[in-house]
């Protein structure tokens, strides 16, 4: 009975200690993680209705947001002066429309926005492309679908491997 | 029973007619369809058409039908029904081409590709049984088209389920749940059809 008694208290003591030492384990993964920051990788159809050249633009229309932030593989820096290319259906028609195609430059931290109208499903769901084509970094595709909640907006941040090639 | 009596046959057929019509209408009038260019409205309208004929057509299969409307009914709905599922597919392919390409090389990033292309080669399938008809016995005849293009219709079904577009999802339940009743219909019909033939040519009876 004792020894019952003297698990039952020491066991959650032991889990009061172990638990923070375990989330720190648990922090130092995520830490490690992102130090590693692996390259995305493009996605099925991310390229499709893809024009290579867009004009840098405000906006594509308002009311939706698209916003995320750029880094750098391995070294998690975030990139500046990425241009970002996006492209999705709207309320003024569909992907190949060039009034739905647009680009935007990263700030300093790595940050790009650009607002939309209201997003329209194509081929049968409601989502966005997103792209990175410059001699810099190895060329990036994302189709990113929205999920139910993303009625205001969506983050789509993502990491580029650089080439080494600057460019010309 | 219901699928000898020909007056009876006519309710099913004309609230199947009415589904159609009312399906067909929300989906055409979608606030969606503002916006788009011609040729992907007319893809994907060819699509819904096609959808919204399938409560239909199994119905007009039915012995008791085919006598009042004539033996032309079934297979020419089922012409329009591929013709339209075709002008589905070459629409939004002159739209989209790279996303149809994808899709029909089965490397789209969406499920309800692939249950639509199984779904159209389930309704080739059960048409080129009708096409070969004298070259199959018609016990084995009539339950390959059934089981064909039930499994087609299926399938085109769950394709438009997972869709988010035009189509309202009230409708594509009741389109759903009435292809399903006049498949059963049909099937009823289809197994006394096929016990006769079978007695005919000499098939043991299980």
């Amino acid at each position: 009975m004792r020894v019952i008694l003297a698990i039952m208290i020491a066991l959650p003591l032991l889990a009061g200690f172990e638990a923070p030492a375990l989330a720190q384990a648990q922090t130092q993964a995520q830490t490690q993680a992102q130090a590693d920051c692996p390259a995305t990788e493009t996605m099925r159809g991310g390229r499709n209705n893809y024009r290579i050249d867009v004009p840098l633009v405000e906006n594509l229309g308002i009311g939706w947001t698209a916003s995320g932030t750029v880094r750098e593989a391995g070294s998690c820096a975030p990139l500046a002066g990425v241009t970002v290319k996006l492209w999705s259906a709207t309320d003024r028609g569909g992907e190949r429309d060039p009034s739905n195609h647009g680009a935007t430059l990263t700030d300093a931290e790595g940050r790009y926005r650009m607002p939309f109208s209201e997003i329209r499903p194509m081929g049968g769901q409601l989502h966005i492309h997103v792209a990175v084509d410059q001699p810099e970094y190895e060329p990036l595709f994302l189709r990113p679908v929205l999920a139910p909640g993303d009625t205001e907006g969506m983050v789509v941040d993502f990491v580029l491997k650089p080439t080494g090639r600057n460019a010309s | 029973m219901l699928h000898r009596n020909p007056w009876l046959l006519r309710v099913p057929v004309i609230l199947a007619v009415l589904l159609a019509v009312a399906s067909f209408a929300t989906a055409a009038l979608s606030p969606l369809q503002q916006g788009r260019e011609a040729i992907w409205v007319f893809g994907a309208l060819s699509g819904v058409l096609a959808l919204c004929l399938f409560p239909i057509q199994p119905l007009l299969a039915l012995p008791g039908l085919r006598r009042g409307l004539g033996n032309w009914v079934h297979p020419a709905l089922g012409g329009t029904i591929i013709g339209l599922s075709v002008a589905h597919i070459t629409g939004l392919w002159i739209y989209s081409p790279e996303d149809i390409t994808d899709a029909l090389l089965l490397q789209a990033p969406t499920p309800f590709s692939a249950w639509g292309l199984s779904g159209l080669a389930g309704l080739i399938g059960a048409a080129l049984i009708a096409v070969l008809r004298r070259r199959v016995r018609p016990a084995i005849r009539i339950a390959l088209h059934l089981v064909l293009a039930g499994l087609g219709a299926f399938a085109a079904m769950m394709h438009a389920w997972l869709i988010l577009g035009a189509m309202s999802t009230a409708s594509k339940a009741l389109l759903a749940l009435a292809m399903l009743l006049s498949l059963g219909i049909a099937i009823q019909a289809a197994r006394s059809t096929i016990r006769a033939y079978g007695d005919r040519d000499g098939m043991k009876r299980s």
